[in-house]
């Protein structure tokens, strides 16, 4: 992890709009460092991600690293959005995809993140993606990139 | 058959409405529009402010609702989150348990400016607004670990992300899922109180604007500013009163693992299932028995997988179930003989988060539902609530 936002306060800084506390920092701190930081339970491995909690929620061990996965995954589904907030200068033409993906770390892993090909809709669900990171934002933002078709 | 000691013992004696418009001038605020809906409600109730001992609603703090109605005798009250079904099994727990007799219910709502690009400008909606970033809405579970849109999935992204899943596991289309929107103009044409009260043909669904794939503006809830008020009492009690009582048959809420509505495990997991089969382990009556069926339709998707969770057809089939329900001439579904919302749902009447669909029901099982009556209806299922985290189940009947 870099030294660019070591600091709590320029990780608030960076995300003035979500509410950020002792058991979700490292997640935007990794944000800032172009790192996907989720939770990992230090007994038994158990990863989880959002809401991102102080304790494992499958084996109660309040052992939990905070620990970067591949970001690799699988999309599981995805809206398209036509409208929203003119947040980066999006127009939303072509409309923004956003995803939910499944990450090769454990089944039912799931982050979200926008989609940054534009491919055949129809193509996305199933497909291998990995994470890139989104230009132009105050924050980094996690992104994917389609590596290969559902085939 | 699970433990429902207050089967049909608590009775809806008493409703009121207010609002449930889109009049950009209105000066209504959130808490004028929730007095004058409870104001009506213990009215049509026939009893007084004395009458009411236990307070229950959703936003506006319960506190607030017994000054602005001088209520002064209350034993019980609490402010569960919205969804209306958790007003409902509180309410009922409380009257239960004996620590209140007569509960006031409410839920409200209050067009904001990210809901509505015609009231973004007014300054006492901004306000509002603030109350509600307080909150941090974007995170319903609590803690707000949810990024903001286009960067983050919340509120109605994971509705559409779900809706695309559903189609590509059922190999259903948009025009299949145009006909819960049909319906719901169908029936919204019979429904004074509606906003949308025009036919929609499967043409104008496909041509429609569109929001949040596979959403188009028909596929969601129509925002208004408006409040719907209850008066739960005891059965005993309600013999007494002015309308036929409405009976409490069962109240269930549900909520499965991984229940926010990113993690979910799949379509098969949802809190809908648990809330759905808790009712129907605490009811004698089910799907073949009911005679109206009032289903949450905030997005087209939800009534679609809370048919299958109830039962009505098996997982997965529901879009398929729904095109064979679809009745041409009548421009209806005709789910075994009963229609979807009679009123017309959330979709065309006015997205009050289910508290529209608990009135409905109450109204056509008193027979006062105008020209959309169900003849002789006696039996009513409720089911509010999304598909991920705030399921819930009502059941009501007379006797």
């Amino acid at each position: 992890m870099t030294t660019a936002a070591s600091h709590d306060l320029e990780v608030f800084d960076k995300f003035p709009e979500v509410l950020i506390d002792h058991d979700n920092v490292a997640f935007y701190r990794g944000l800032l460092a172009h790192q996907v930081v989720l939770n990992r339970c230090g007994e038994c491995g158990h990863w989880h991600s959002e809401p991102l909690r102080p304790t494992c929620p499958a084996c109660w061990s309040w052992d939990i690293r905070h620990q970067a996965v591949s970001g690799r995954g699988v999309i599981h589904s995805y809206t398209r959005l036509h409208q929203g907030p003119p947040i980066d200068g999006l127009k939303y033409d072509p409309p923004v995809t956003l995803a939910l993906v499944d990450l090769e770390e454990q089944p039912h892993l799931r982050v979200v993140g926008g989609i940054v090909n534009q491919v055949d809709p129809a193509a996305l669900i199933g497909s291998r993606v990995e994470v890139v990171w989104s230009t132009g934002s105050v924050a980094p933002r996690i992104m994917f990139r389609l590596i290969e078709e559902r085939s | 058959m699970s433990n429902n000691p207050a089967k049909d013992q608590l009775a809806f004696v008493g409703i009121g409405r207010a609002g449930y418009h889109r009049d950009n001038n209105s000066t209504d605020s959130l808490a004028a529009l929730t007095l004058r809906a409870c104001q009506n409600a213990i009215l049509d109730a026939g009893l007084k402010p004395e009458d009411i001992d236990g307070v229950c609603g959703s936003q506006v703090n319960s506190q607030y609702v017994e000054l602005g109605l001088g209520l002064s005798h209350v034993t019980w009250f609490s402010n569960p989150e919205i969804l209306i079904g958790n007003q409902i099994v509180a309410a009922r727990n409380a009257i239960w348990s004996g620590a209140a007799s007569t509960v006031l219910i409410y839920h409200s709502v209050f067009r904001l400016p990210f809901q509505s690009k015609s009231i973004a400008a007014d300054p006492f909606r901004i306000r509002a607004s603030k109350l509600e970033e307080r909150n941090d809405y974007r995170g319903f579970f609590g803690v707000g670990h949810v990024e903001p849109e286009p960067y983050g999935i919340f509120g109605s992204t994971p509705y559409a992300s779900w809706a695309i899943r559903y189609l590509h596991e059922s190999g259903g289309s948009r025009e299949d899922l145009a006909l819960v929107a049909m319906n719901a103009h169908t029936n919204a044409l019979d429904n004074p109180d509606a906003i949308h009260r025009f036919p929609l043909s499967v043409d104008d669904y496909m041509n429609a604007r569109m929001v949040r794939e596979p959403f188009c503006v028909y596929d969601m809830d129509v925002v208004v500013d408006g409040a719907d008020a209850f008066v739960l009492t005891t059965a005993e009690r309600a013999a007494d009163l002015a309308h036929k009582p409405v009976l409490l048959h069962s109240a269930t809420l549900g909520r499965g693992a991984l229940s926010n509505d990113t993690a979910s495990i799949d379509l098969r997991h949802t809190s809908q299932r648990v809330a759905a089969d808790q009712a129907r382990n605490s009811s004698d009556v089910w799907t073949d028995d009911f005679d109206v069926l009032a289903i949450y339709d905030g997005f087209s998707i939800i009534p679609i997988l809370w048919l299958e969770n109830l039962g009505f057809c098996p997982p997965g089939e529901g879009l398929r179930w729904l095109a064979d329900c679809w009745d041409t001439q009548s421009q209806r579904l005709s789910l075994k003989g009963r229609t979807l919302n009679p009123h017309g749902g959330s979709l065309t009447e006015g997205a009050t988060q289910g508290s529209g669909h608990v009135r409905e029901a109450i109204v056509q099982l008193r027979g006062t539902a105008g020209a959309r009556q169900v003849p002789d209806a006696s039996s009513a299922l409720v089911a509010t609530g999304g598909i991920f985290y705030n399921s819930q189940v009502s059941i009501l009947r007379t006797n």
